[in-house]
């Protein structure tokens, strides 16, 4: 995999990070890459570390999880400026629980989790931002599980309207 | 005028045909999904097909003799005379039993009952069209009168999700409807390594887009978890609720409120919806077993 180095103007130009102030754009400038990926490529697998998190820049992403005898099951799928691998700044979690497949090409912001967990609990200014956002990128994960887990396309039980 | 008033039909539509069902043919049935099908019928009284009318989000109750009536919402074209479309989803007596209809063979119709998305007070807004799984159909007939008068509208964004690729319904439309510049965000609640869409559940759809709360309206149909969702995004993001309209699904017999199978709150589902602004239904919408 070929990483590449990141302009602090593409941090300032990322609307996740705007309300970050400038020196801690540059501080995630700094522990910051591009991670370019491939159709079908992946870009992490079930078990890896997490040392990563990422945002998506272009393309798409797909969250896979393994079934035995069942095959990959792909359960969610990440757009641009979505967050991917959060479980890379949480103690509860640290290894990769999915397998992220590339489903076109594209670009990741490759940000280092070691470092960037260090830097908010030197800055809490910019870690409070940080938790803020990974807060609202999980709850949004939280409710979409739920419905999913609901399985509210299957079939009723009732007569009620059908189409 | 109030957003309930702006829901509720102003034309008198075959006035005749709400208490006895007309007969009517099947003449195409379209296979769209497991389990789903459209059936085109026309009225066998030459008369009542030139006459009939309905508008976008009506349903009309079919009829099986022997197995009773079920309420399909009609999801063809408005200007479409001569033939009118139900997507019907096979999972009750009734539906069974017309999964079984060949063409030829007559069915009955009651109808149009019920409220209608209200496209021409909505003219000059952006729309937003949340969907889910069989919640489409009753929404194709608005989406036809928008395509008529595209102009008249701005930004429409349609958001369908359904359980895996294969039950998406009108795939082959779904294009012709993008060239009329209609934006179209598909998703699907699961599904294999083939699938190069997107994955997840249809209110998540909604970070994906900005939108200006003072020129939008949501109108949204589908399993009714869902709409509680999409409206919660659409209030997160400050539409009025007067601008939300969700079409309601319950146990609709009689079709003219006299039942009550259909009730919520004051309201019956059959005769005052199923279109409603959420403005209207609003206190019976997290009441359990409203």
């Amino acid at each position: 995999m070929d990483f590449q180095p990141v302009s602090f103007e593409l941090i300032r130009s990322i609307p996740l990070f705007a309300d970050l102030s400038i020196q801690h754009q540059k501080v995630i400038a700094e522990m910051s890459s591009i991670r370019p990926f491939q159709e079908n490529e992946e870009i992490f697998h079930e078990g890896d570390t997490s040392d990563c998190l990422y945002l998506m820049l272009d393309g798409r992403v797909a969250l896979e999880i393994h079934i035995p005898n069942r095959g990959r099951s792909r359960i969610l799928t990440v757009e641009p400026q979505e967050m991917l691998g959060w479980s890379g700044i949480t103690d509860v979690v640290p290894r990769r629980t999915l397998t992220a497949r590339g489903v076109c090409d594209g670009r990741l912001l490759c940000i280092d989790a070691p470092k960037l967990i260090k830097a908010c609990e030197q800055d809490h200014d910019l870690g409070f931002v940080v938790m803020h956002h990974v807060a609202n990128v999980i709850a949004g994960r939280l409710m979409a599980t739920r419905m999913q887990l609901l399985d509210m396309f299957s079939d009723p039980s009732s007569e009620a309207r059908h189409g | 005028m109030t957003a309930l008033a702006a829901v509720r039909t102003s034309a008198a539509v075959n006035d005749g045909g709400l208490l006895k069902p007309s007969w009517a043919e099947v003449v195409k049935i379209q296979p769209e999904a497991e389990g789903i099908a459209t059936y085109w019928l026309r009225f066998q009284d030459s008369n009542l097909s030139k006459a009939y009318r309905f508008l976008p989000g009506q349903f009309n109750m079919l009829y099986m003799p022997g197995y009773g009536e079920a309420a399909i919402s009609i999801s063809s074209d408005p200007e479409q005379r001569d033939v009118i479309g139900h997507t019907v989803r096979f999972v009750g007596n009734v539906t069974r039993a017309i999964n079984r209809l060949k063409i030829g063979d007559v069915v009955g119709i009651r109808g149009p009952f019920g409220t209608h998305w209200p496209v021409e007070n909505l003219e000059g807004k952006d729309l937003i069209i949340a969907v889910g799984g069989i919640g489409i159909p009753p929404l194709r007939p608005a989406i036809y009168h928008i395509l008529r008068n595209r102009a008249k509208f701005g930004k429409i964004t349609l958001l369908y999700g359904a359980r895996t690729p294969s039950d998406l319904l009108f795939s082959s439309e779904l294009d012709e409807w993008r060239k009329s510049d209609i934006d179209i965000q598909i998703t699907v609640d699961r599904a294999d390594s083939n699938w190069q869409g997107q994955v997840g559940v249809v209110p998540t759809l909604f970070y994906k887009f900005r939108l200006d709360p003072t020129r939008t309206a949501v109108l949204t149909c589908g399993p009714e978890i869902m709409i509680r969702f999409v409206v919660f995004e659409a209030l997160a993001r400050r539409v009025p609720t007067n601008q939300i309209y969700v079409s309601m699904e319950r146990n609709m017999k009689c079709g003219q409120g006299s039942c009550g199978h259909c009730q919520i709150g004051p309201y019956f589902v059959c005769k005052d919806g199923p279109v409603f602004p959420f403005s209207a239904v609003e206190p019976y919408f997290n009441v359990e077993d409203f």
